[in-house]
This record gives structure tokens, C-alpha cells and sequence, in this order.
């Protein structure tokens, strides 16, 4: 069921007489269409208000034991599941996750510029770090970098010393010259 | 009361108008900013009064009361997104009066089973049409 006569008719001279056209959510045209006798209907227009109403038309009206629908706006799932539609992909749900599964993980530094060329990063210690579990003093650090803090995750400061031991999940926060940053990165967040 | 109603047409007009000479709290929502016109000018600059939107979005119905609505009338001329807004206030926001304008009765029946109360528009009018015309 499509309201574009042009797509309903290209449908048509493709595979036969498979499309109606008309609005989907207009019980005539759920009649038309055999909704009655339907076992799964699928709704999938750009507007959840249509998508709803023929779903629960076909649910309500014509008793389809299934029925499927698109939400464009992600606030709508709660609603539609609360109304019974059975099966609520989110079109906003699917974009994002599948943009996330592009984007390199975030970035776990975070680097602000200080006066002399230099740069603060406070970077975490990822959980499969090499440096997790040694001491200060086994880490090579690059050159002109100091530690200045160490931030463990419960929030306490553990002492800058050379027997301290990182842990995953530690915040360090260091000084270092604008260029070693990505180095220091690369130091503290390495496999080990 | 708190009323909000959503669609400012010719009926939406009728309903606000009639609310508010009654004393009651009414905001309206459109879609078409230039749909208040059909209101009194003192409504029209009442603060808060009228409000444009589609009335479908969560934070905009929030923002037009609805957490203290009393009665929540959706009466645009789409069924559909009259039926989505007024199962929204219904559902999600609990209102504990809400009324629906469906055009089509077949549609409007069964929003009525579903618990919903719905009006349509074309069954009363023929109705009335009937009763004038039979004898």
C-alpha cells in the first residue's frame, strides 16, 4: 500500500499485481489490500503517526496476529510498545549504531594546551594496557613529560612516586611538549 | 481546569473559545502559527496560551503543560496524528481526560474499544444532517 500512484504502478509492471495504491492506514484500503487475511503487517513510512494507525488498524480492525513497524522518532518506542505493536525497529537506533560501529572508541585523552609549547592530557588506562599493574618506575615515558597527578577510578590521588602502581582505569594526568601527547598516549594505552 | 487542545481550526477554535469564557486555563496547539488568528486578540497575547507545534513531541507537549493537564483534546484535521498525540497523553503523560477527533467512524469505533475516547466529526454532523432532513 503506497499514496505514490508512480511507485505503486512501477511495482506493478515489475512483479505483477502486488501493490495498491492508497493510504495504508484508511481501513478501505487495508480491506482492499487483504489485511484480513494477513499474517504480519509492516508499516514503514516516514511518519510514525501513519505507521501507528495502521497498525492498529490491522491489529484492532482486521485481527493480523503480527505487526511490525518503523519509528523515525526514537521517543515513540514507548508508546507503540505500550499499544501492543509487536516488533518497533528504530530507524534513529539503527543510524547511530551502525555510524558508532565507524568512529574509532573514543578517545581516551582529553589535552588542553599550556604556555611553553606545552599540553596537560589526562589520559585513562585502559583496561588491556601494558602499563596496568607496573610501577612508575618501569615506565618509559617520553621525553620532557612529567606525571602530575594519579587519579584513581574511585576519585582518590595516589602519590606521584616511583614505587606507585598504575592500574587500569587510572587517570593520569601529565605535562609533555605539544608533540609527544600522541606519544604518551601511545605509551599509557598500549597492549601489553 | 487545565486544558490543552491541540489544533486550532475551526473546531479547535470553537473549543478554546468556549473553555476560556468559562474561565478555564487554555493552551492551544498548531502546527501553523498564523491558525490563532481565528482566536480573540486577547487570547492570541495571553502568555502561554497559544503554542506552535505539532503537538506529537514529547518535550514540546511538556513544555505546553501537559504534566499538569487536566484534559488533553486532540482535534486537528489528521486523524492519525490526532490519534498519536491523544494516546501519548493518555499513556505516557496519564491525563485523566482525554478526547480525540477521528473524521473516519470506522476508525473512530475502534479507538473507542481501545479505550480512547473518540468523537467523529463526520458521524455527528450526518447525524444531525438526517435528523433535519427525515421527518
Amino acid at each position: 500500500m503506497d499514496t505514490d500512484g508512480k511507485r505503486v504502478d512501477e511495482l506493478i509492471s515489475h512483479f505483477g499485481n502486488i501493490a495498491i495504491k492508497g493510504d495504508g492506514s484508511e481501513p478501505s484500503i487495508q480491506t482492499a489490500a487483504g489485511v484480513a487475511r494477513a499474517d504480519i503487517l509492516i508499516a514503514t513510512t516516514s511518519t510514525d503517526e501513519d505507521n501507528l494507525a495502521a497498525c492498529q488498524l490491522a491489529k484492532h480492525l482486521f485481527d493480523v496476529p503480527k505487526t511490525v513497524t518503523l519509528i523515525n522518532n526514537p521517543e515513540d518506542e514507548n508508546l507503540f510498545d505500550i499499544l501492543g505493536i509487536d516488533v518497533i525497529v528504530s530507524s534513529t537506533q539503527l543510524l547511530l549504531a551502525a555510524i558508532e560501529e565507524e568512529l574509532p572508541a573514543h578517545s581516551p585523552a582529553h589535552v588542553l594546551p599550556v604556555r611553553g609549547n606545552r599540553e596537560a592530557a589526562a589520559i585513562e588506562i585502559p583496561v588491556n594496557s601494558g602499563v596496568a599493574g607496573k610501577k612508575l618506575s618501569e615506565i618509559q615515558l617520553p621525553p620532557e613529560t612529567n606525571i602530575v597527578a594519579i587519579v584513581s577510578r574511585d576519585g582518590t590521588l595516589k602519590p606521584i612516586a616511583d614505587d606507585t602502581y598504575l592500574e587500569a582505569h587510572d587517570e593520569v594526568v601529565a605535562v609533555t611538549v605539544a608533540d609527544q601527547a600522541e606519544a604518551l598516549l601511545e605509551v599509557l594505552s598500549r597492549e601489553g | 481546569m487545565n486544558v490543552i487542545v491541540m489544533g486550532c481550526g475551526r473546531i479547535g477554535t470553537q473549543i478554546v473559545i468556549a473553555l476560556w469564557k468559562e474561565g478555564h486555563n487554555v493552551t492551544v496547539l498548531d502546527s501553523v502559527g498564523e491558525s490563532f488568528l481565528s482566536l480573540p486578540k486577547e487570547l492570541q497575547e495571553l502568555e502561554g496560551a497559544t503554542i506552535v507545534s505539532d503537538g506529537i513531541l514529547e518535550e514540546e507537549l511538556v513544555e505546553a503543560g501537559i504534566q499538569d493537564a487536566d484534559v488533553f483534546v486532540a482535534v486537528s484535521n489528521r486523524d492519525n496524528r490526532n490519534a498519536l498525540a491523544a494516546q501519548k497523553a493518555k499513556h505516557i503523560f496519564n491525563v485523566p481526560k482525554v478526547v480525540c477527533r477521528v473524521g473516519d467512524p470506522e476508525r473512530q469505533e475502534m479507538y473507542n474499544r481501545l479505550g480512547l475516547a473518540t468523537v467523529s466529526s463526520t458521524k455527528v454532523t450526518s447525524a444531525l444532517i438526517l435528523e433535519a432532513v427525515l421527518p
